[in-house]
């Protein structure tokens, strides 16, 4: 999308109140900030955690590298590997047959069986273009798979040049085990990153991570957007009692906002600077002075401040069933627990999985409300 | 890291380019950054900060109203068309003055037409009817004008009416005394033909070529001027005007102000109505009708306030002007009465919203286009993070630092340490810590001097001499007693924004003949904006010398990019300079066979430079206060991208340098790095401006910091 710098300023003159969806809204409402995040329980000292899935058994399925994990016993502290996977593993869910669908980066969508053998289930759409970039999953009670592949150029950690080149290629899949075909139907999402489906099972709801928004998919017919303009990525959905849970694994700042409209210097910042050191939303801070500092980020008098401008930064949101966020667990500038990349409630316990902080957390889902 | 000294010997006496030069530079990357050290923004905020500048709008109008006329106008331009126009300006700008003295005080007199026009009729009944010789008819006049004035100002001041609605009135009872007079003695007057030498002076005399009259304003003018902007009762009258309560908390006494002020503006109708009736003879009742309409336009064009408090004599004149000149102009354009009152009503109506908008918008505008982005390049950025093998490889040696008065002192930005081991240390509140006895445990404020005291050093006598941000260089006395030694230096003429006062003192060294060298780290940005010179990047500081002995204080080099530590090198001839945002530093010989040499000392650090101090082995401690990050140097390349970014989003969330790390590093004299000290998460010391070895430790300081960090040198 060409942004004419010019016309962009005539138009803020013109229009100072029209919004364009560049002001990055507050955390106020149910986003208000606090540190939640910091003081819940952790299960599992996992690096990177993708996904954390309690399965049948009593055990904590947890996606880390190229690996699944399952940890179990009391308080989770044994550990043994499920499976490994040609690609970084994403999200997972369980089937009604007791196997485990893992979305694999690079790969698609792949089942590991109760004995540990994996296939590659969906690799391909129906037209034969990769999904090479899985990013949640959910299961009907019919046994079918829907699926949202993020982007048709980036996968894994590349993420964040899908945001900076500011694609919208994902797409909704659906992928039927009865029949082994994979349909498309959706396209065009800016980097689609959540999917789940709603109570009844006759809608999905997905997020958009680039768009900000969360849309509402009939099984059947064009989706629309039933929250815009959040001031975070939104990512993985999951179910919970008359609501969702939102994983928001980065929150947007004026910085990066800005710097996504000045196409020369992202240019220029891609071609000649590591990603880890660009100026983008992290899941984690490297505490490094080459990461590009904002003015707000000075440490003084020892400490940062909480509300620093957050290059990564921790957040779960507590959806109603129209999607209003009702409540949010936080973890703020100079904390640790950044980068959720899934929140999963199971019963009255609820895991979140902390990417940039290494560990899953666990939570009563009283607490959050 | 390239030890530039010996490698790229710079021509003997020839200024190394005040900025970092690429390897291989081609014309075209020059040209760029001739254009962008070009900064026609930087000229148009300067010049709009001068208070001279205020009635910039006025005077192009003013401008635009004789180039206008000169060419449409026939014989606008013709010398007898100006003298007469003069004389009819000097009666106009005299009503335009009082108008101008009452609305400063903060009020409005709309009686000025009555007044100018009843003056005018009892000059000339007095001298026609009355047969009063001329030279007291023309003091009694004036004394009537006074009076005039005092009934204005009485009700306003004493009777605390409100000076719209009691001018209004006084302006319809002058007009039916004036009317009275009129229709008793009109016939009277018109028989009489006065004869006397000073009342024809009065109405057609000139001086040196310019009517009396406009003589007489062109004094007035003057005795206005240092009257209104240097006397006692001028203060006054501007204090009034701003803010009336505030005034009388200071002791004004803000009634006999306003009195004086009203019985001002009376006294100077008198004038003009004795200049109009030597020069027309006309007791009409009809003189200064509708008067005030045109004076008002013509004192707000100028760009006196209408809240008050704000203008000068010379607006009201230039106002006065403009309104005589567009009357005068359109008169000879054949345009008709009703045209001008609708011209003139227009011109106030746009006069007005431009006094507003201007008014409001100017500090806005200066505000927005100060900071204002450079080019600046930097060499390749060396790989330092572990396992690099670059002699500036981060390690963890800062990790274990004790902490010396943690929690007790806030932004140590430099620290130093006296011949008993005690540690001093400036904080932002302006005060000087001293910590002592076992494990530093006992905390004096050894001085309290304002500002926030930055680099240190002892001088012979035991002196500690301090740059203050904010103040200038100060030393204190081991007693605690603080005096200035200097806050100002030369200025620099060819700059509009006059930089003779020290606004950012930062580091100091004392060289073996007594003399104290000492950087101006930015003259352009207070203490707390230091960082906003860097997002800037232009060359707006400079190395100062104070010499005891004389006194003086001199400007030695100029314009340098943020100059920041200074150190006299072991040599005795020679200071090093680090400057901060070039991640340079450079070698300055004061003294022997090199003086007025200028040379890169090492270039193209992997961070910013703070201060720099002498280590006991002949080498340099260097502190980095923070590191360059790859996106903030590309930033740093693309000066439109940063002022978009300023102009777009708030201060907080703009791109900074990076400073969060930063580390102590000792160099020797050939420019090489030798080892370095980091604290890679930041959490003892983020930001690290300054570090002081002393009996086999060394001890860091920090300019966002609580806490002076000591560590065992090994």
């Amino acid at each position: 999308m060409p942004r004419v710098e010019a016309w962009e300023l005539v138009k803020e003159f013109l229009f100072p109140g029209r919004s364009t969806h560049r002001a990055v809204p507050p955390l106020d409402g149910g986003l208000t900030p606090n540190d939640a995040l910091e003081s819940l329980a952790t299960v599992a000292g996992v690096a990177a955690p993708e996904d954390a899935c309690p399965d049948l058994r009593g055990g904590l399925l947890v996606s880390t590298g190229r690996q699944v994990v399952r940890r179990s016993g009391p308080d989770f502290v044994r550990s043994e590997v499920v499976a490994d996977l040609p690609g970084l593993a994403g999200a997972l869910a369980l089937t009604a047959d007791g196997a485990v669908l893992v979305c694999v980066a690079g790969t698609g969508l792949v089942r590991v069986g109760r004995d540990g053998t994996t296939s590659v289930v969906a690799g391909t759409d129906e037209h034969g273009v990769p999904i090479h970039c899985p990013t949640d999953l959910a299961v009907a009670a019919d046994g079918v798979v829907y699926l949202t592949d993020g982007s048709v150029r980036h996968h894994g950690p590349d993420w964040v040049r899908d945001l900076m080149e500011q694609n919208a290629t994902g797409r909704l899949l659906r992928y039927d085990p009865a029949s082994g075909r994979t349909a498309v139907l959706a396209g065009g999402l800016a980097y689609a990153a959540g999917v789940c489906l709603a109570p009844d099972e006759d809608a999905l709801v997905v997020s958009e991570a680039w768009a900000h928004r969360i849309s509402r998919f009939p099984l059947s017919g064009p989706g629309k957007p039933v929250r815009e303009n959040l001031p975070g990525y939104p990512g993985r959905i999951n179910p919970a009692p008359d609501g969702y849970w939102l994983a928001v694994f980065a929150l947007r700042t004026q910085l990066v906002e800005f710097v996504l409209t000045q196409r020369d210097y992202v240019t220029e910042m891609m071609r000649t600077v590591e990603p880890d050191h660009w100026i983008r939303p992290a899941l984690r801070g490297l505490d490094s002075g080459l990461e590009p500092l904002q003015g707000g980020q000075i440490r003084k008098l020892g400490v940062i401040k909480p509300w620093a401008p957050p290059r990564s930064y921790g957040l779960v949101a507590r959806l109603d069933e129209e999607g209003y966020v009702i409540g949010s667990m936080h973890s703020r500038g100079g904390g640790r627990r950044h980068g959720v990349t899934s929140v999963k409630q199971d019963g009255d316990r609820v895991f979140v999985a902390v990417h940039g902080g290494d560990r899953v957390l666990t939570a009563e889902a009283g607490g959050t409300r | 890291m390239t030890a530039t000294a010996p490698m790229r010997p710079a021509p003997p006496r020839r200024r190394p380019a005040e900025r970092n030069v690429p390897e291989q530079e081609t014309l075209r990357g020059r040209l760029r950054h001739l254009r962008y050290r070009a900064s026609p923004q930087q000229v148009f905020a300067e010049l709009f900060e001068k208070r001279w500048m205020e009635p910039a709008i006025p005077v192009a109008i003013l401008a635009g109203v004789i180039v206008f006329f000169s060419i449409a106008a026939p014989g606008f331009a013709s010398p007898a068309n100006l003298l007469s126009t003069a004389a009819e300006l000097a009666e106009m700008s005299l009503i335009c003055l009082g108008m101008a003295v009452v609305m400063i005080s903060g009020g409005i007199d709309l009686s000025v037409g009555a007044m100018f026009g009843l003056c005018n009729m009892v000059a000339i009944l007095l001298i026609t009817v009355a047969g009063v010789p001329v030279v007291p008819a023309i003091l009694l006049t004036v004394v009537a004008g006074v009076a005039l004035g005092g009934v204005n100002g009485v009700i306003v001041a004493y009777l605390k009416a409100r000076p719209f609605l009691t001018t209004l009135v006084t302006l319809i009872i002058f007009r039916g005394v004036l009317n009275l007079l009129d229709l008793y003695f009109s016939a009277k007057t018109a028989s009489v033909f006065v004869v006397d030498p000073v009342w024809e002076w009065f109405g057609t005399g000139k001086v040196a070529g310019l009517p009396f009259g406009f003589v007489t304003l062109l004094v007035v003018l003057v005795a206005g001027h240092v009257l209104l902007s240097r006397s006692r009762f001028g203060w006054h009258v501007t204090a009034v005007g701003a803010s009336r309560r505030a005034a009388r908390h200071a002791g004004i006494r803000v009634e006999r102000v306003l009195l004086f002020s009203y019985v001002a503006a009376g006294a100077l109708c008198a004038v003009a109505g004795v200049f109009y009736a030597a020069r027309l003879s006309s007791a009409s009742a009809r003189v200064g009708e509708g008067l005030e309409l045109n004076v008002l336009t013509a004192v707000i064009l100028g760009g006196i306030s209408l809240a008050g408090g704000k203008g000068t004599v010379w607006r009201a004149f230039i106002g006065a002007a403009t309104i005589s000149l567009l009357g005068k102009g359109l008169l000879l354009m054949d345009v008709g009465g009703e045209v001008l009152q609708t011209v003139l009503a227009v011109v106030l109506i746009v006069a007005v919203g431009l006094d507003t908008k201007w008014g409001k918008n100017r500090g806005k505008a200066i505000q927005k286009s100060y900071v204002n982005p450079t080019l600046l390049e930097y060499g390749p950025l060396e790989d330092i993070r572990p396992g690099s093998g670059s002699p500036f490889e981060i390690n963890d040696r800062l990790r274990d630092a004790e902490s010396i008065g943690l929690g007790e002192v806030e932004g140590p930005e430099d620290v130093i340490v006296d011949a008993e081991g005690r540690v001093y240390c400036g904080t932002r509140q302006g005060w000087i810590l001293r910590f002592s006895g076992p494990g530093f445990a006992t905390r004096e404020v050894f001085a309290r001097i304002g500002g926030h005291p930055l680099g240190m050093a002892f001088a012979a006598n035991g002196d500690l001499v301090v740059c203050v941000g904010g103040m200038g260089l100060y030393a204190v006395s081991p007693d605690g007693k603080h005096r200035k030694l200097s806050d100002e230096t030369d200025r620099t003429w060819t700059r509009l924004r006059d930089d003779s006062r020290l606004r950012m003192a930062d580091d100091v060294d004392i060289t073996p003949d007594g003399k104290i060298w000492f950087s101006e780290a930015t003259t352009r940005f207070d203490m707390a904006d230091w960082i906003l010179d860097g997002v800037e990047g232009r060359p707006n500081g400079r190395l100062v010398c104070h010499d005891p002995a004389t006194g003086r204080t001199r400007t030695v080099l100029r314009d340098l990019v943020f100059p920041n530590g200074i150190c006299a090198c072991h040599d005795g001839e020679s200071l090093l300079i680090a400057q901060t945002w070039l991640c340079r530093i450079l070698r300055y010989w004061h003294s022997g066979p090199n003086e007025g040499r200028l040379e890169i000392f090492m270039d193209n650090f992997p961070g910013y430079l703070d201060n720099i101090n002498r280590a006991s082995d002949g080498t340099y401690w260097v502190a980095l206060n923070g590191m360059r990050s790859p996106a903030y140097d590309l930033a740093m390349r693309m000066p439109k991208f940063r002022r978009r970014m300023m102009k777009r989003i708030p201060r907080d969330e703009w791109l900074y340098p990076s400073m969060n790390h930063g580390c102590v590093a000792k160099v020797s004299e050939a420019g090489e790095v030798l080892e370095t000290f980091w604290d890679p998460g930041g959490e003892k010391h983020a930001t690290i401006t300054s570090m002081r070895e002393h009996d086999g430790f060394l001890y860091i300081g920090g300019l966002e910091n609580n806490r002076v960090g000591r560590i065992r040198l090994t």
